[in-house]
């Protein structure tokens, strides 16, 4: 097979080789003619640079290179290869696409910026030959040439004077690009990833569409369920149902949850429900919560509280300096995702043992931390385990507060109060207090305390708290190296608080933690000392933990030791290890060894395979102390509307085996659908989109209009759901009260001339429910034409002229097209409106030629598949053509007038013998020659638009004039064909005559040629005809007609 | 304290257990001690830290060494400090034998209602009924670590656990 491989490629090179010859050949041909036939043109040009120059003519190829850079998308440039394989590069193409500041000078002879700073300003000259970059100057020879105005460097001269190097492959015509700096398209999208990261942690996301919160007095709604039994032989069963209902009610959201446990007596507690409203606009109150409330409480809770917060803080986030660590674990190779504020912000994945760490951004404000675990292979399994923050940190001047109250569901019914204020003093510091109440304290039931945060700087976090009658504390996190952290935190309690349900007076803990990599083996380690001193004693416990990740293996090793005072301390470490086989499993031995007693205490080991959308597991566990063999399998497999399992282990003679199953709907998403999931649905919101075909374009989903039937919804969270019956796409699983981007993106849409009205929404998401969001899609039409080069009367198609698209009766550009390399220019995406078309005035004025016609007006009309309008050309031709037939340049349409030097630098005809350096470039690529016609399949005739100027002369040349005009498409096909890039105007006439011309032109000459061209095709009837001012003007036809005869 | 959410896979359970006061100190109304020379405080309470369980029950164990391990389903977490033993302070003249003993059982009661079954030792100075003689200087305290075994049942309720256990020293 390599060998197939091989030849193939060898053939393909082979190939390449010869059409590169066979285009160089017929390519130099064209250039001897030309130079032969356009020497007065061609010597105009030689002229404009210095006579001391020594010039050879240039044979080349122009190609088009793949050019890739890392970190950057691909692309192509221009690029001229010459017969002694010197490659030369379009300079300010390459400039700008690689965002390096470049600005041409005004004859085009210079190329001025800078590289990588202000302070490596360049210049490259052309004229003198040699390119200054900061203090350096380079003198090269024939290291840059021109063509058609722009200027080409040759390729090994970029890494000589800039640092870019750009190896040339020429079999594949490619360049690797490589700079020894930070390339500032690189730096640039490198920014934007900050900043949209920065942007999404502070709610800052740019939107064209805000979709506000709808609200409901009463909404239903979404409902979870959950079942569990668990069976034991020759024992008891024991069940457990859970239910949750959720709505919005009074404009915020209610939920409701209820689990029953058939062992235990059913308690109150077992009853939770919770009315949560939120309004990050309000400035007083943002957030309140009436049922089942959670908040940070310095003292010791044992039941649910059951009461009212408000809080002025944000539910969005907003990320200040610093980050903080958390070390949790789950079950081995899970991911784990972090959510701050419902949104996620980091994930990664657990070692071994199921140990992962978070570095966590720090929030301005009150935040809540969650945590979403994920199995492996996507089964999207998730718990989710809610967090304390360490510490409030605010914006500058900022002030927030919170007030709870509420009643403890413990036996006392106690009662429990806290407000409590932070505010940003400055940038660094950060100071908050307030006071704590709980009734069953019997020795200080108010708890007044004041905290302080102060971050110097990123890395940086010293954090104090004084809490009366219970304890003072501070805690120093310090970040040094890539990611390594020391925590120090020292807490001293009052002695005799029962506040706690601590006991000791003081606790030391100090934290380090190493993450680093050897080679291709990732480690991570981590120390924990934690002294708690007693009146009599202090009690040490310490944690050595090391993990390694290498390919599919992983091992995981945690050593705890604990002493008193002088006394011997005991040692226990648990060893555990991961490797995932090929074929799916993994093997996963583990032990724990207690040094102290110089034993075992545990081995086990399991082994695991996933499947889809499941998982299954077999584990034995050998337990030393308990003298006890537990075999245990696990299965577990999630339907599309239910996450299922089935345990059954075995232990001492007892068989157990548990079953689980648990799901929610979701109602309300349109169409009478209900959602049913295999997760929680309860206390989330989602969308349904209605994308539709918008006819009348008033962004509202009328009678009639068709639904556009969706196949990518780009959205940051949620599940998508494109449903086979219906056309509306449903988000779930999304956060409420949360801001989410919706993207969406034209080329998804399944017909080309569809666009999205509005491509970036910003939905807040009510709770419980479906948001309705109709999205209207609008049908654009499409341009098409060509620009023709003009040379004594030779039409060809010319590359790489930019043409530009006005709104009629407007300056602002719509759009901007080059003309593809035989001319051809075509723009989709027009709004429908009435459009005018013109060349880029100022490469006109740099190429010296005009364009004929100066400008097009065409109309894009509204129509569900999008309009079509074809034949929008233009003929370029050289001003001294036009100043032969005595016409002034600054007369001519659509060419503004060079500046008084250059046109005296035009060249005389006494520069004939000179030798030059500048390239015999014609208008007309020679490459062009050898193309085929491009076959046209559909031919329209167009309404003559053409912008006439009253009392200027064309010529064009009649095809044929009717009584009534051609309905038939096609009817010029064949013509087309022979003529590509024709274009047939219709024009009724005076006479009441359609007639159908082609062409304009204003030298009768070049008129004549045309006419000769198209009788070449066959089409013999067909003569000059004059215009002047868009109307026909026989007498001079008349007239001009006898001097073409004679 | 970590808040957890019931409805999902793992039921986890945070238990903690506040141990016995079994001393002559009165400000915490604990009952008199014998009036002898003995005295001992309850100083550190057993603490299992974090555990998940997945439907089926187990037990945990934190041995009176501070080590901690589980049987069953039960999957432990190393939130710090991961466990530690209960320790009581004895003080009492060198040489002096102590014996004591306790109820094998306790019951813990958790924050949402539900209840977990706590078995109690052994200790360092052995199990149930066990006597030692105190090595400590009369000035000095002899610290007794206890270990403890939970039972959690298949299906526990998610909480917080906690109650208390008391021992009986008697100076022979």
């Amino acid at each position: 097979m390599n060998n197939n491989i091989y030849t193939g490629k060898f053939v393909s090179d082979c190939m390449l080789i010869v059409h590169a010859w066979l285009s160089f050949l017929l390519k130099t041909l064209f250039l001897v003619i030309v130079f032969c036939f356009l020497s007065e043109f061609t010597l105009q040009a030689a002229d404009t640079y210095p006579d001391n120059k020594e010039v050879t003519p240039l044979i080349y190829d122009e190609i088009p290179i793949h050019v890739t850079v890392e970190g950057y998308k691909d692309f192509y440039l221009d690029a001229i290869y010459t017969k002694k394989k010197l490659l030369y590069i379009n300079v300010e193409d390459l400039f700008r696409t690689l965002s390096i500041s470049c600005i041409a000078g005004e004859k085009g002879n210079t190329l001025s910026g800078f590289i990588e700073n202000e302070s490596q300003a360049y210049l490259i000259d052309y004229n003198n030959e040699q390119i200054k970059v900061g203090n350096r100057t380079i003198y090269t020879n024939n290291g840059l040439i021109k063509e058609l105005g722009t200027l080409y460097m040759e390729s090994s001269l970029f890494a000589k004077a800039f640092g870019i190097i750009l190896p040339f492959n020429y079999r594949s015509l490619s360049i690797s690009l490589k700079s020894s700096f930070e390339l500032p398209v690189i730096k640039q999208l490198r920014i934007e990833k900050l900043r949209n990261n920065m942007s999404r942690l502070k709610g800052e996301i740019v939107a064209d569409t805000l979709l506000k919160r709808n609200y409901h007095a009463f909404k239903f709604g979404t409902l979870d369920w959950s079942a569990a039994s668990s069976q034991t032989l020759s024992g008891p069963t024991y069940n457990h149902f859970g239910l949750g209902i959720g709505t919005e009610l009074l404009y915020g959201e209610a939920d409701l949850s209820v689990n029953y446990y058939d062992q235990y007596k059913f308690d109150s507690r077992q009853l939770q429900y919770l009315w949560r409203w939120v309004d990050n606009d309000r400035s007083i109150i943002k957030q309140a919560q009436v049922g089942t409330i959670s908040t940070q409480t310095i003292s010791f809770l044992n039941a649910p509280v059951i009461g009212a917060v408000i809080r002025n803080s944000p539910t969005t986030i907003r990320k200040a300096r610093g980050n903080y660590t958390i070390n949790e674990v789950t079950e081995p190779n899970w991911i784990v995702e972090l959510y701050i504020n419902n949104v996620m912000v980091d994930y990664t994945k657990a070692d071994a043992s199921g140990a992962f760490t978070f570095k966590v951004p720090v929030v301005y404000g009150y935040n809540t931390l969650k945590l979403k675990f994920y199995g492996p292979m996507g089964e999207e399994r998730t718990e989710e385990r809610t967090m304390n923050v360490p510490y409030t940190v605010m914006p500058a001047k900022e002030f927030e507060y919170g007030l709870s109250v509420g009643i403890v569901q413990d036996c006392s019914s106690s009662r429990f109060g806290k407000a409590e204020l932070n505010y940003g003093v400055n940038r660094i510091l950060t100071v908050g207090g307030g006071l704590e109440y709980l009734s069953s304290i019997p020795n200080g039931a108010f708890i007044p305390y004041a905290t302080a945060t102060l971050q110097p700087f990123s890395k940086l976090t010293l954090n104090g708290e004084y809490a009366y009658g219970v304890r003072t504390r501070g805690v120093l996190d310090y970040y040094f190296g890539k990611d390594a952290l020391v925590e120090i935190d020292y807490t001293k309690y009052k002695e005799g608080q029962l506040a706690t349900r601590f006991n000791a007076l003081e606790e030391r803990k100090v934290k380090l933690s190493i993450p680093f990599r050897f080679k291709k083996v990732t480690l991570f380690a981590k120390v924990d000392f934690t002294q708690l001193v007693y009146k009599a004693f202090n009690y040490n416990l310490a944690n050595i933990m090391f993990s390694a990740y290498y390919k599919q293996f992983s091992a995981n090793s945690s050593t705890q030791v604990n002493w008193i005072d002088q006394r011997t301390p005991y040692l226990a470490t648990d060893i555990a290890l991961s490797y995932r086989l090929k074929n799916g499993f993994t093997i996963r031995p583990s032990a724990q060894y207690n040094a102290t007693d110089n034993q075992f205490n545990i081995y086990r080991v399991a082994v695991e395979k996933n499947i889809r959308r499941g998982n299954v597991s077999v584990s034995y566990e050998r337990n030393i102390l308990s003298n006890d063999n537990l075999v245990s399998v696990n299965f577990t497999y999630d339907l599309r509307f239910a996450r299922t399992s089935i345990s059954a282990s075995h232990s001492k003679g007892n068989v157990n085996i548990t079953e689980s199953a648990q799901g929610s709907l979701a109602f309300g998403s349109g169409n009478n659908y209900v959602r049913a999931s295999n997760n929680s649905s309860v206390s989330k919101g989602g969308i349904s989109l209605y994308p539709f075909l918008d006819l009348n374009r008033n962004g509202i989903f009328d009678p009639g209009e068709p639904m556009v039937k969706l196949n990518t919804v780009k959205i940051f969270g949620g599940n998508v759901i494109f449903s086979e019956k219906d056309s509306i796409v449903r988000i779930s699983d999304l956060n409420p009260f949360t801001n989410y981007i919706l993207e969406f993106m034209d080329n998804d849409l399944e017909n080309i001339a569809w666009r999205f009205k509005n491509k970036r929404y910003q939905v807040l998401v009510d709770p419980n429910q479906f948001k309705r969001i109709d999205i209207p899609v609008i049908s654009v039409g499409e341009m098409s034409g060509m620009v023709f080069s003009d040379i004594d009367n030779n039409m060809k198609g010319i590359g790489r002229i930019l043409v530009k698209i006005y709104k009629k009766n407007d300056t602002k550009v719509v759009a901007e097209i080059l003309s593809e390399s035989d001319g051809y220019i075509y723009y989709l995406g027009l709004a429908p409106g009435e459009y005018v078309v013109r060349i880029d005035s100022v490469q006109l004025r740099n190429l010296v030629c005009t364009a004929d016609p100066q400008q097009k007006y065409f109309k894009i009309k509204s129509m569900a598949e999008g309009d079509i309008v074809a034949g929008l050309d233009f003929v370029l031709r050289p001003v001294k053509d036009e100043a032969r037939d005595t016409q002034d340049i600054a007369s001519i349409p659509g060419i503004e007038v060079p500046a008084e030097d250059e046109v005296k630098s035009f060249p005389s005809d006494t520069d004939v013998t000179k030798e030059r350096k500048e390239i015999i470039i014609p208008l007309i690529q020679n490459d062009l020659l050898a193309e085929p016609a491009r076959q046209i399949e559909e031919v329209s005739v167009v309404k003559d638009t053409t912008a006439y100027i009253p009392g200027e002369i064309l010529y064009k040349v009649q095809l044929l004039a009717l009584r009534s005009p051609i309905r038939v498409m096609g009817y010029f096909v064949r013509l087309l064909n022979d003529v590509p890039g024709l274009t047939i105007d219709e024009y009724e006439g005076e006479d009441g005559m359609y007639h159908y011309s082609t062409g304009s032109f204003r030298t009768i000459s070049q008129a004549v040629d045309f006419l000769n061209i198209i009788k070449q095709s066959g089409w013999n009837e067909c003569f000059i005809a004059i215009y002047k001012g868009g109307k026909r003007d026989e007498q001079i036809f008349r007239l001009k007609r006898t001097q073409t005869m004679l | 304290m970590i808040a957890l959410d019931k409805s999902k896979r793992f039921l986890k359970l945070l238990f903690f257990t506040t141990v016995l006061f079994f001393t002559v100190s009165s400000s915490f109304a604990q009952p008199v001690l014998p009036p002898r020379t003995i005295t001992v405080t309850a100083t550190q309470p057993l603490y299992f830290g974090t555990i998940c369980v997945n439907g089926l029950g187990g037990t945990v164990t934190v041995g009176y060494d501070g080590s901690r391990t589980s049987t069953g389903n039960v999957i432990l977490l190393p939130t710090a400090p991961t466990s530690t033993p209960a320790i009581f302070e004895i003080k009492l003249c060198q040489g002096r034998n102590v014996n004591i003993s306790f109820d094998a059982f306790t019951m813990l009661t958790g924050d949402n209602g539900g209840s977990l079954k706590l078995e109690i030792g052994p200790t360092e100075k052995g199990i149930n009924g066990a006597s030692f003689s105190t090595n400590s200087d009369c000035n000095f305290i002899t610290p007794l670590r206890v270990g403890g075994t939970l039972h959690i049942l298949d299906l526990a309720i998610p909480g917080i656990y906690t109650g208390s256990f008391e021992i009986t020293f008697n100076q022979e």
